[in-house]
């Protein structure tokens, strides 16, 4: 396994409720899982402690077996680029007075050393892989589309050549044509890059098309983990069914007369 | 009471420019014409730049003091103007209700609910003794309890302050209800429960509705008609399944591609057929005028520069 989560726990004050209770998860080598739920299930937090932008209050985060929280120094600056995060929002995301270039080489220590010519041949590669043109190396965030920016985003993520990637929402601000282009995108570095996918979403479309695995949270406690199939062929939790219920796409029946 | 034979609601030619920091003006909604019928739900589907919202508040005489609108607007036949302010304000709530994408924001944060509510049904005329019931049972209808009449926006959950928003609508019991992009700022499964709260107030009572998104699936799940914008054009109006099932616009052809599913299918590329407007295209030539109209029968048009070449497939 490349990630197992056991028994995380998260409270923010000691007072306050377990935005996640005793979640377990584990995430296989070259594997895309979603974590989903709604707004306060605590699938961002589950990101952002896989991330260590935020620590667990109890439990274990192991990475090819090792305990993260236990890495210092060395240990822990070889660990922290195999986990790179892209969030909803590339415009927060992306610092809007720097140059693409820098953003995209930032992450990872061993490009800052480089000189600044290395640095943008390093980035333009990037993002020939992300689908973009070179010539927009010099540009800044602001004079990019959303869909630019979330490539540009996916291109800084992939920048260090990570073994995870933390998708959280990465489609969700994009209009829908720019998010079929991002969805083939993701797929498409998945089956060159062979890396993993945690994608936080609330969107089981996004899950069928990316995602072979799915964990369902629901209040901070895991309420079902099972494959794409099963999900589809119909979940057990009568949460999940909700969930699936009330999905609205091309192929859902009409509400009409049923209110 | 409600002529079946004239529209509820007529649009028409709107246009709506703003002035760029050079001076000039760009025209961000261009001659959209649309009517909503007695008891129907029109959808507007379009993304962001696609005028959807500027279609709205140019009717309703919202528009920001920089915004220059032209066209016509028709209330059961009667035309509205923007610049008759009286008038307008009373056609805005009472007879035209807004539901809007934040409803949070759109509340004032530190006046509780029930004065929001009571100011609503002052404005529909509701005499001051029966304010307080008529509230409670709006907030019924809505299936919030009366004890909501003493909290606080801020208090509530977005689906709350959404069903507020469509309690205070209802007290006004208007002919007419927009709602832009009203789950979209919403979980799915609290979406899901105020669109069957919309339909379920909508034929209650008797309202003729536009419901604009960005979201196709959310569109096709009410609506009778949709009607699809693209970058301030009206390019395609139809019946729901024709749109769904038989889209002639290569730009609604794309958005049906691309609209999420459950089960995926594989997406067709976009054919190149030379239309100005088409996605992707780097800009609209400037001297541009509306594009000329592809009829194919009375209930089905796309406006398009390449009609004749088809963009049926």
């Amino acid at each position: 396994m490349l990630i197992e989560c056991t028994d995380i726990s998260k409270q923010f004050s000691r007072r306050s409720p377990r935005v996640l209770d005793e979640v377990n998860i584990a995430v296989d080598h070259n594997e895309a899982v979603a974590i989903v739920g709604e707004s306060g299930a605590g699938k961002s937090t589950l990101g952002r402690i896989l991330l260590q932008l935020e620590t667990a209050t109890s439990g274990s985060y192991r990475f090819e077996g090792r305990e993260v929280s236990s890495l210092r120094g060395s240990a822990y600056r070889e660990w922290r680029p195999k986990v790179q995060a892209v969030m909803q929002n590339p415009r927060a995301s992306l610092n809007p007075r720097q140059p693409i270039w820098v953003s995209i080489t930032e992450p990872l220590e061993a490009l800052r050393r480089m000189g600044a010519q290395q640095r943008k041949r390093a980035a333009g590669d990037l993002l020939e892989r992300v689908g973009l043109p070179a010539g927009i190396l010099q540009r800044y965030p602001g004079q990019l589309s959303g869909g630019q920016r979330q490539r540009v985003a996916i291109a800084r993520g992939l920048s260090s050549d990570p073994k995870v990637l933390v998708l959280d929402e990465p489609l969700s601000a994009l209009d829908v044509s720019a998010r079929a282009q991002i969805i083939e995108l993701l797929a498409q570095v998945h089956r060159d890059l062979q890396l993993s996918y945690v994608f936080i979403t609330h969107d089981l479309t996004t899950v069928t098309e990316l995602c072979s695995r799915l964990y369902v949270l629901q209040r901070g406690r895991l309420v079902e983990e099972m494959t794409t199939e099963q999900m589809l062929a119909g979940p057990e939790h009568e949460y999940t069914k909700k969930l699936l219920s009330s999905v609205l796409t091309l192929d859902s029946p009409s509400i009409r007369g049923v209110a | 009471m409600t002529r079946q034979d004239i529209p509820l609601l007529e649009m028409r030619k709107m246009s709506v420019s703003f002035p760029t920091q050079s001076g000039e003006r760009i025209e961000v909604l261009s001659e959209v014409s649309l009517n909503i019928w007695p008891s129907e739900v029109l959808g507007v589907v379009g993304e962001s730049g696609s005028g959807k919202s500027m279609l709205t508040f140019a009717s309703l005489g919202l528009l920001p003091k920089t915004g220059r609108a032209s066209g016509e607007v028709r209330l059961r036949g009667e035309a509205l103007h923007a610049q008759h302010k009286r008038r307008m304000s009373q056609v805005r709530g009472r007879e035209i209700g807004l539901i809007v994408q934040e409803p949070t924001p759109s509340l004032n944060p530190v006046r509780r609910i029930g004065s929001q509510l009571a100011e609503s049904a002052r404005h529909a005329r509701i005499p001051a003794d029966q304010i307080k019931s008529a509230s409670i049972r709006a907030l019924d209808e809505v299936n919030l309890p009366a004890e909501v009449l003493g909290r606080y926006p801020g208090e509530l959950s977005g689906g709350m302050n959404q069903r507020v928003a469509i309690a205070m609508v209802l007290l006004q019991n208007p002919g007419v209800l927009i709602a832009d992009e009203p789950t979209t700022a919403l979980d799915v499964t609290t979406q899901y429960e105020v669109m069957q709260l919309l339909e379920g107030l909508r034929v209650q009572h008797e309202m003729g509705m536009m419901l604009i998104s960005h979201d196709l699936g959310v569109i096709k799940a009410m609506a009778d008609r949709i009607a699809v914008m693209y970058r301030g054009h009206l390019v395609e109006l139809g019946t729901t399944e024709d749109i769904v099932s038989r889209p002639r616009h290569p730009y609604t052809q794309t958005l049906v591609a691309s609209a999420p599913r459950l089960h995926p299918i594989e997406a067709a590329p976009l054919q190149d057929s030379g239309c100005p407007l088409l996605p992707g295209d780097p800009q609209l030539s400037d001297d541009h005028d509306h594009p000329p109209t592809l009829e194919r029968d009375r209930r089905h048009v796309v406006w398009c520069w390449d009609a004749h070449h088809g963009h049926a497939r």
